[in-house]
């Protein structure tokens, strides 16, 4: 019953995203959507991945959108598909990859072992035994990110041309 | 391992250095490092821990890599050339090797997305570095292009694991078909970041917009990264079915590749699509892979001097023509042509094994229509290569001599 009711809103709310004309109602209902599925990976007891899946996107990476949108004042309402080849595309991608999952969709359950190791603490406890080394090295990553972003928007064009 | 805790070590050491004036010494002490990590590559044995596995050829690939990074610092990135070389690109270089040498001993999808990651990002930032308007969008696109590959490698990743229940590369061959289709996005995604022909449209832009000194980083390191990925993943695929997915990809790379470069006109994009068709003759190569690491090796080195001599052209005249250039500086002309007859594959230069290699392979599989492609590509490759050579040869236009200095000089004699 919650499962179908999270479903609901959470399909709901992705054709909102899609079909509205302009981008702040957009991600306000692809926040939404994000909840949806949120609650839904808890209904799975995976809670680690429900909370991450909540702050990071729905509460870091939409955020993030609105504050550009806002800043930028991109809010117009116009269609930002104006090739009819991207949409024909669109709904060609999802109907394939539609097609993949519901054929499979009785073999999709997680099995009992799977199920042990979604909680935080068998996470937790994985990330720093048997992924540690992965764990360190994406810290270069992340560092190699943040010069990144010092580098492109921090220094001014030396040479212009 | 001990050569990715050193490089990496070094990399944190250089951002944090304050001082811009510091930037030789930087790249002295990463050359040294670099040594330091082909010794200790050298020197590990043959292990396994979660999500690497050092075997003879990882180390052969990464040895490789190392060689080729610690070439590049020597010549390519010049402290004064149109940007600046600051200690953050050396940083960003080595961090980038680091993923290059992950991908070199993965055996978990969780190491590959790491390395490639590792290896992209840095190539996203110093595509942007020159801050001209060409620069920005090859940067942008790009990084456009490359998020929605990882992102469909992951997807990829997905049902791959729903049909094997295993994340381990080299793993069981997978049949079952949703496994196929996950394999098949993951090979999709790493031939953009090679640079094979369905997925090679950003490649000549990105070649074209980015700096120079850091297009001959890309166009060896990152791709010998990507190679070794491809190969890699390739193995999980029925040998029969794999053999056919690379002969679709060598054969659109090596015809795309070979006449989108017959006409262009700018050296630089002309370099960005005979990548393409490099890429072509490489993946031919995959079943032997000690082979591949020396075309890799070859492919590499030649496209590194040939961009350090554009840089070199480009720092005094801004401009990328190499037209009479042997009159102005011989060294330079000599190096310049030296690379591109490797490049075309003729028999005194590395090229030639490699590319003699590969038609070894495709004669030994019995793919004809195959052999006639490649044949064609190396011809009109030739012709191509050849129009660079007569245009370095040929008198100079203007009078304006260049100047080198002596020191670099040195370092190509070393090489």
């Amino acid at each position: 019953m919650i499962f179908l009711g999270l479903s609901a809103i959470t399909i709901l709310s992705a054709v909102i995203m899609v079909l509205s004309r302009r981008p702040i109602y957009s991600i306000i209902s692809l926040i939404v959507c994000l909840y949806g599925l949120g609650g839904i990976y808890l209904l799975t007891q995976s809670q680690f991945l429900a909370i991450v899946h909540m702050i990071v996107y729905a509460g870091a990476i939409m955020v993030l959108f609105l504050f550009v949108i806002m800043l930028m004042n991109l809010d117009f309402p116009e269609s930002l598909i104006r090739h009819k080849g991207i949409r024909l595309g669109a709904i060609l991608t999802s109907g394939v990859i539609a097609t993949i999952i519901i054929s499979r969709i009785d073999r999709f359950a997680p099995s009992d072992a799977v199920r042990q190791s979604l909680t935080v603490k068998a996470i937790g406890k994985l990330m720093f035994t048997q992924y540690i080394a992965v764990f360190e090295l994406s810290t270069i990553v992340f560092l190699s990110a943040t010069i990144g972003v010092i580098l492109v928007a921090g220094s001014r064009p030396v040479t212009p041309r | 391992m001990i050569s990715i805790a050193l490089l990496s070590i070094m990399g944190i050491a250089a951002m944090l250095t304050p001082r811009e004036q510091w930037a030789p010494v930087i790249r002295g002490l990463a050359i040294v490092t670099g040594l330091a990590g082909i010794i200790a590559v050298q020197m590990d044995g043959y292990f396994q821990v979660f999500g690497f596995r050092v075997t003879q050829l990882s180390n052969i690939w990464a040895t490789v890599i190392i060689a080729l990074l610690i070439i590049f610092l020597m010549v390519v990135p010049r402290s004064q050339a149109v940007h600046r070389l600051r200690n953050d690109h050396i940083a960003l270089l080595l961090f980038s090797t680091v993923g290059a040498l992950i991908l070199a001993r993965f055996n978990h999808f969780i190491t590959l997305f790491l390395g490639m990651e590792m290896v992209s990002i840095p190539m996203y930032v110093l595509a942007a570095q020159t801050h001209s308007r060409r620069s920005i969008e090859a940067s942008l696109k790009y990084f456009i292009l490359g998020a929605t590959a990882t992102s469909i490698m992951t997807f990829g990743a997905a049902l791959w694991y729903r049909s094997s229940l295993s994340f381990d590369i080299p793993g069981p061959v997978v049949t079952q078909p949703i496994g196929l289709i996950g394999i098949v996005l993951i090979i999709c995604a790493l031939a953009f970041k090679l640079g094979l022909a369905p997925f090679h449209f950003a490649t000549p832009d990105l070649y074209e917009g980015s700096p120079t000194s850091f297009v001959g980083y890309m166009s060896s390191i990152s791709k010998v990264a990507a190679a070794i990925a491809f190969f890699k993943v390739g193995t999980l695929f029925p040998s029969d079915s794999w053999m056919q997915i690379i002969s679709i990809f060598a054969v659109s790379s090596l015809v795309v590749g070979s006449f989108g470069a017959l006409r262009q006109q700018s050296v630089k994009r002309l370099m960005g699509y005979s990548s393409i068709s490099q890429a072509g003759f490489w993946v031919i190569l995959m079943f032997n892979s000690p082979i591949s690491a020396y075309f890799g090796f070859a492919y590499g080195l030649a496209s590194l001097l040939l961009f350090w001599v554009i840089d070199c052209v480009e720092e005094k005249t801004h401009s990328h023509t190499l037209t009479g250039l042997l009159e102005q500086d011989t060294l330079l002309g000599i190096t310049a042509i030296i690379s591109l007859i490797s490049l075309t594959g003729l028999p005194p230069f590395a090229g030639f094994f490699g590319k003699y290699n590969s038609l070894t392979v495709v004669i030994d599989n019995g793919h004809w229509r195959l052999l006639a492609v490649v044949l064609a590509a190396s011809i009109i490759g030739a012709s191509y290569y050849f129009k660079i050579i007569f245009q370095i040869m040929s008198p100079p236009e203007s009078s304006c001599k260049l100047h080198v200095p002596f020191l670099s000089k040195c370092e190509i004699i070393k090489i």
